[in-house]
């Protein structure tokens, strides 16, 4: 007997993978359909959302949606190899089935951008979550001022989305800026690290929203910098990553103080993080 | 509400006759432990009601181990099923005041946000509870702190006040006046009331006095020095928090065999190092000092701004519970004190 | 005797001999105590002794000494935790100050059932049991109820680490024999062993208490808890549970020195030191050598010779 979602919150919905697309050495893109036809159809999220992903015998894992809600018919979500479920999803192939719960959690307040320049900062893997709210900008292009996208990695084979690229940077009134630690045969673009690379560019806070995501490390100077260049904690937005298994504010793991990443973030102003303990 | 007596005698007939038309629940001594158990003999009916049970009732609606769905793989196609056959309707009986009062919090984190949790609500609409006014209160009870539930109970159906051979019977919802219009209860006196009341200050009088903890709460100092202490006692286990009747975080896991299996939630506790592990190695929580504040930072400080609600009813299951004495009592006065 | 443990406390910390030294002080109420840490000679006026004090300190050493060295108080049965700690390269001999107390036995909470708990002023060891101080008078128990069933059977004399010794060993001849316990758990049959444990394993809920106070449970990641391999559920169904209780009680074989620390913290009641006995027992059958006797010796399951000892794979 099949039970509904509604009856029960932790049972999945289950989607075919249609594609996977190979990022860098450690990090894979899955492009899943739901099984369910008009499921397919109706389903909408908001970027910044966030999924658990199960795999059968393994166990569920909390990804973001890195896809656009402007883009219908299937999600995406991008995969780095570190744990027990990430390890699993590196060897599933095409065609496999997974199970899914989402739309999950809270998304950028993207009304609130409109008419603003975008900042968007990411470090490696970080750049997952802030594409999908990327695409649904450039699809939405008209919204939106200025947009600059400052991507960097520890080197080129780690830069994930590059299949993008020239989507990003061709789109009217962007840039997209790529850098990487080390210097490497063949790389014409910037050498260095992320928050360095910031202060050369030196981004004015004016009318401008700053989105940030990365490694604690590059977090950390990032908020420093843009600091520096006047972006006040009400200006900088970001997405935090916490242990998560409910996913919908029961199992308690994931709190700040008394706020649930899963269900009050995982979106979060810097102003808003700023009245919450440090403890993340 | 109504109230009435029941004879002491006359509860093994009227559980009886109840059990035709649902499970009933009752504290049971095994060995040296009293836990809520199915009465299945009423004939040789052994309730322990002067002990409170080791575990309350958590396991009642949020079992230690239950399943939330099956799965069968056939090559790369999945189907899942869950077992959602409604449950026999139950009535658990000598339920303390305490134990009921958490309800009102394991509530308010069930509903907390959509989608509900359904597996639990399922299990309380199905409940019945009838609550005993404690006449013995352990030595780490601190209920009367908290709250006056002891005087004034809340989340239970029907509340039984030992008054010498019989009970004084106070139905609190139209299910509990249903309950004592069985012919085991009888019309009480005024006698009878004035009898319920003085057994009820008599407890209460030999427990401490109120405090607005959730005011004190607010005002927590984060870096309070006693957590490195306690930190450093501490054995991170789990006995406060699993015997607690108002923690309620899980875990969910695979139990695979083969291609089938099943996922199920089981209890954990924000006392163990895993709890909030990250796949790649981050943890938010990384020692015992940040792990003993989130327990009582949870339970007085982040549960009343986010439901309204203490997550701590004073039953003091964790004070007795913990193999080297770390008593929240002591540590929350430590702390109101400290601020 | 708490003057001279409280004395010896301070001048190793005055004298900077050690970082912290680890013992008792009064708990929340007169008849619990609670592990201290005294790092500064203040700290060490706090130290008590008396029955109350059941836990077993070694539990802290392995990451005690990680700050510096340490002076822990023990009781003749925990020393043989330190004993086993040094054999099995956790803490280093030089690291450990041990200070042995003259333990009498340690308080059985039974002994004060028939007492309101409100009413306990203090505790303290009487001729050869305890007294119990209550707000109406002075109740003495005798020692066959006082204290814990090791202590009835309690034959171990200053454990081989021992550097300072306080006060003089209490004399006494055991109450009882030391297999008592497991004598009766030894008529059953097999099947009705397993019958026992599977109703004594329903009632576990995996809140690893036993395993938390075990000093000889250091391993950094228990094999119950890895999430990569999966070893053992975490699930509370019977089979899972007797599979942690088992595999734990096999690592333990000719380790576990019989402090009962598993069955004291365990919350639901499930007797475990009938596991670490039967095994020990067993080991010392067939091994002819207990747990924490001596700190040079090789584990038992650290002993296999190849050139001695018989094949241990069958054809």
């Amino acid at each position: 007997m099949s039970t509904s979602k509604s009856d029960n919150p932790y049972v999945p919905e289950l989607a075919v993978i249609e594609k996977i697309i190979t990022e860098t050495s450690d990090t894979k893109t899955f492009r899943a359909v739901f099984q369910n036809e008009a499921l397919r159809e109706s389903f909408t999220y908001e970027p910044g959302q966030f999924q658990e992903v199960s795999v059968f015998g393994v166990g569920e894992a909390t990804f973001c949606l890195t896809s656009t809600p402007t883009r219908k018919g299937y999600i995406e979500f991008a995969v780095k190899k570190v744990g027990t479920v990430t390890s699993a999803l590196q060897d599933i192939d095409e065609g496999a089935t997974v199970g899914i719960r989402a739309p999950l959690g809270n998304w950028f307040p993207y009304n609130d951008f409109k008419g603003k320049d975008l900042l968007f900062i990411g470090g490696g893997i970080g750049m997952a979550p802030m594409r999908s709210l990327l695409n649904f900008c450039l699809d939405n292009r008209a919204d939106y001022g200025k947009i600059d996208i400052i991507y960097g990695a520890r080197s080129s084979g780690d830069l994930s989305f590059q299949y993008e690229f020239d989507d990003w940077s061709k789109s009217p009134n962007t840039n997209l800026y790529l850098t990487i630690d080390k210097p490497e045969d063949g790389w014409t673009k910037n050498v260095g690290f992320v928050p360095a690379y910031l202060m050369d560019l030196k981004p004015s806070p004016e009318n401008t929203i700053a989105i940030t995501c990365g490694p604690p490390i590059m977090i950390k100077f990032v908020l420093q910098n843009l600091r520096e260049l006047g972006f006040t904690d009400e200006q900088i937005w970001t997405t935090l990553e916490m242990k998560m298994k409910c996913g919908i504010g029961k199992c308690g793991r994931c709190n700040i103080g008394h706020k649930y990443v899963c269900i009050d973030g995982p979106v979060f102003s810097n102003a808003q993080l700023a009245e919450l303990p440090p403890e993340y | 509400m109504e109230a009435k007596v029941i004879a002491k005698s006359d509860i093994g007939a009227w559980m009886k006759g109840l059990a035709d038309k649902c499970d009933v629940i009752a504290p049971v001594k095994d060995g040296d432990v009293s836990a809520f158990k199915k009465i299945e003999d009423f004939g040789t009916l052994s309730i322990d009601l002067p002990t409170p049970t080791v575990k309350g009732l958590r396991e009642q609606f949020t079992p230690e181990t239950e399943t939330l769905f099956e799965y069968k793989l056939t090559g790369q196609q999945a189907e899942l099923t869950s077992d959602t056959a409604a449950q026999k309707d139950r009535l658990i009986f000598g339920v303390r005041a305490c134990d009921a009062a958490a309800l009102k919090y394991t509530d308010a984190v069930n509903a907390n946000c959509e989608p509900k949790d359904a597996l639990y609500f399922a299990k309380r609409k199905q409940t019945t509870l009838v609550g005993v006014c404690c006449t013995t209160p352990a030595w780490s009870c601190f209920c009367t702190e908290i709250g006056d539930f002891l005087a004034n109970p809340i989340m239970m159906d029907l509340y039984l006040t030992d008054i010498g051979d019989k009970y004084y019977a106070e139905a609190l919802t139209p299910k509990g006046e249903t309950l004592i219009g069985a012919s085991q209860f009888q019309a009480a006196t005024d006698a009878d009331k004035q009898a319920a009341e003085s057994a009820k200050q008599k407890v209460i009088a030999a427990l401490p006095s109120p405090i607005d903890h959730a005011e004190k709460g607010k005002d927590f100092d984060w870096d309070d020095p006693m957590f490195t202490k306690l930190a450093e006692k501490c054995l991170a286990c789990g006995a406060c928090t699993f015997l607690c009747p108002t923690c309620h975080c899980f875990d969910i896991q695979e139990c695979a065999q083969g291609s089938k299996g099943s996922r199920y939630r089981c209890w954990d506790t924000c006392q163990f190092e895993k709890f909030t592990l990250m796949g790649h190695g981050h943890n938010p929580r990384p020692s015992k000092n940040e792990r003993t504040r989130q327990r009582v930072f949870h339970k007085f400080k982040y549960s009343p701004e986010r439901y309204g609600i203490l997550g701590c009813v004073g039953c003091g299951r964790c004070i007795t519970a913990c193999p080297v004495n770390i008593d929240i009592q002591r540590v929350v006065h430590k702390l109101e004190a400290d601020k | 005797m708490e003057n001279e443990l409280r004395q010896k406390a301070k001048e190793l910390l005055e004298s900077g001999q050690v970082k912290q030294v680890i013992g008792y002080e009064d708990g929340s109420t007169a008849f619990k105590s609670t592990p201290c840490f005294a790092s500064s000679p203040e700290d060490a006026d706090r130290l008590v002794w008396n029955p109350t004090c059941v836990n077993n300190l070694a539990v802290y050493l392995p990451s005690a000494v990680k700050q510096g060295k340490v002076a822990v108080a023990v009781k003749p049965c925990d020393g043989r935790s330190v004993v086993e700690l040094i054999k099995e390269h956790q803490i280093n001999r030089d690291d450990v100050v041990t200070m042995v107390v003259p333990c009498p036995g340690v308080l059985n909470p039974d002994a004060l059932a028939d007492i309101d708990p409100k009413t306990i002023k203090n505790i303290e060891w009487k001729g050869d049991g305890i007294s119990v101080t209550t707000d109406s008078g002075e109740i003495s128990i005798p020692r066959e109820k006082a204290f814990l069933d090791k202590c009835l059977s309690c034959t171990l004399t200053d454990p081989a680490v021992t550097n300072i010794k306080l006060g003089d060993s209490p004399e006494r001849s055991p109450l009882k024999d030391k297999d008592a316990a497991i004598a009766e758990y030894e008529k059953m049959s097999v099947d009705e062993r397993r019958v026992f444990w599977a109703k004594e394993f329903t009632k576990c809920i995996r809140c690893y208490a036993c395993r938390q106070a075990c000093p000889a449970c250091y391993c950094k990641e228990c094999f119950v808890d890895k999430n990569g391999q999966v070893w053992a559920l975490k699930s509370t169904d019977p089979e899972a549970n007797w599979f942690f209780h088992m595999t734990r009680a096999m690592h333990l074989a000719g380790r576990c020195i019989g402090c009962g620390e598993c069955e004291r913290s365990c919350p639901m009641g499930i007797p475990l030191t009938l596991i670490g006995r039967t095994l020990e027992k067993d080991v010392e059958e067939m091994f002819g050598s207990g747990a924490g006797q001596d700190p040079d010796a090789l584990p038992i399951l650290g002993s296999f010779d190849l050139t001695k000892d018989p094949d241990p794979c069958p054809e």
